[in-house]
């Protein structure tokens, strides 16, 4: 079992000079993304990456030593504030039927494999393992931001990165072994 | 070193950029992990080839452009909270002849609601400190409110942060804690009991319900307390209950 650790999070210590409005318009693509990850509606992602660039606007005079780490932080709030809001928020915890999260380690991932399908592989993980290998295999965060920026501790993040990406594996084999039979 | 116990050091490792000399020794030995790395970084690479081919939209990067380069509006903004930080300076002085001051002291109706908002919409904030532990936060909420605040030990949770807040224009005490059972957050929040509670000799003890969010707050001895979270009423009731037996 890997030991848990809090992570400190300390916004008051400046050491980047490059502002809010400079972060936002660099990380943008990276913020849609992420959000197209927590809701899978475009539309809604849309949405959710406006509000929470309002929301950043709106605390700007906040002193952050890691801007993109405090966005991504920022849309996951947002995200879970209009979770807590709104009833026709669904997450879907169950996932594909097909996944084992404790699928085996030794799935290979197949020859080709389409982008179409590892869309669907990600898109049917539950959300807890869904944003951990997005923030970390896509986005290149490192375990201990993404510890604080989905605020647990980095052993959980670590795990279920680890069993995201053993579901993931999995699932791209059965696709591809079902499209081998098909043809 | 076996692998199973590799591949949990490796994503340790990998976290601090380095690979332990038992892992890389282990690693130029099993076959089967050298597999495993590579498909790890094969997976690696098929997310990113779909993070690539994602973009944000062009009319979204035109909102949110328009939104963070409009100086007039921002110079606007500015005047506008002129405006009211001059209205509040009215209102304060107006407060001191005693007749201004009440009519703006929010309800204890009226407080819960803001504090169940706040928790809602909570943002990382300016001023924010991970404690871990009640002193540590005590220690650091000194000097930044104007009342003193005693960190309690909530039953089955842990404290995670302490920050400031603003409730209806006053600053509060905001303690949230993480709590184990149900993996979710409890917010407690601290703030100086208005004047008019007191001075109307006021019973405070309010609960609300709402959005899925319960809260439950009180006054004693000069400061109002609100506890906020997503839990059920006997746990609230617990909590609230620990909480009034810890303060002074």
């Amino acid at each position: 079992m890997l030991k848990n650790e809090v992570i400190p999070i300390n916004f008051d210590r400046p050491s980047e000079r490059t502002s809010l409005s400079d972060a936002l318009q660099d990380n943008l693509n990276d913020l849609y993304r992420f959000a197209l990850r927590l809701s899978r509606n475009a539309d809604e992602a849309q949405e959710l990456t406006q509000e929470t660039a309002a929301r950043a606007w709106e605390r700007r005079d906040t002193i952050v030593r890691n801007w993109r780490a405090w966005l991504f932080q920022t849309l996951y709030h947002t995200f879970l504030s209009g979770k807590r809001r709104s009833k026709r928020w669904r997450e879907d915890e169950a996932g594909d039927p097909e996944m084992a999260e404790s699928g085996s380690c030794a799935d290979p991932l197949p020859a080709l494999v389409a982008a179409e399908d590892v869309r669907r592989a990600l898109e049917s993980l539950p959300e807890h393992l869904r944003i951990v290998v997005w923030l970390s295999d896509a986005e290149d965060f490192r375990l201990r931001e993404i510890a604080t920026i989905l605020d647990c501790p980095i052993g959980t993040a670590a795990s279920r990165l680890a069993r995201a990406r053993s579901a993931l594996r999995q699932m791209l084999s059965v696709y591809a072994t079902r499209k081998m039979r098909k043809s | 070193m076996n692998c199973q116990e590799y591949r949990k050091q490796r994503l340790l490792d990998h976290e601090d950029g380095t690979l332990s000399d038992e892992a890389r020794l282990h690693l130029v030995e099993c076959g089967q992990c050298q597999m495993f790395q590579k498909e790890e970084e094969r997976l690696r690479a098929e997310l990113k080839k779909l993070a690539n081919s994602e973009q944000a939209p062009v009319a979204l990067r035109r909102r949110i452009s328009g939104m963070v380069e409009r100086p007039n509006a921002s110079k606007r903004r500015d005047l506008r909270r002129w405006m009211a930080a001059a209205a509040a300076v009215v209102l304060l002085a107006g407060a001191t002849a005693g007749i201004l001051w009440d009519r703006y002291t929010p309800s204890p109706e009226r407080l819960a609601q803001a504090f169940v908002a706040d928790y809602l919409q909570y943002l990382p904030g300016r001023e924010q400190i991970a404690a871990d532990s009640p002193q540590q936060a005590e220690e650091w909420l000194q000097g930044r409110v104007d009342f003193p605040v005693h960190v309690p030990t909530v039953p089955g949770a842990a404290l995670k942060t302490a920050r400031i807040c603003d409730i209806s224009g006053r600053k509060a005490a905001l303690l949230q804690y993480h709590h184990n059972d149900s993996n979710t957050s409890i917010s407690i929040f601290v703030a100086a009991e208005p004047r008019a509670y007191e001075r109307e000799k006021m019973q405070v003890n309010v609960e609300t319900s709402g959005h899925g969010v319960r809260s439950v707050l009180w006054c004693h001895r000069g400061l109002v307390y609100d506890v906020v979270a997503t839990l059920n009423d006997s746990s609230m009731q617990q909590i609230a209950e620990a909480i009034r037996q810890q303060t002074p």
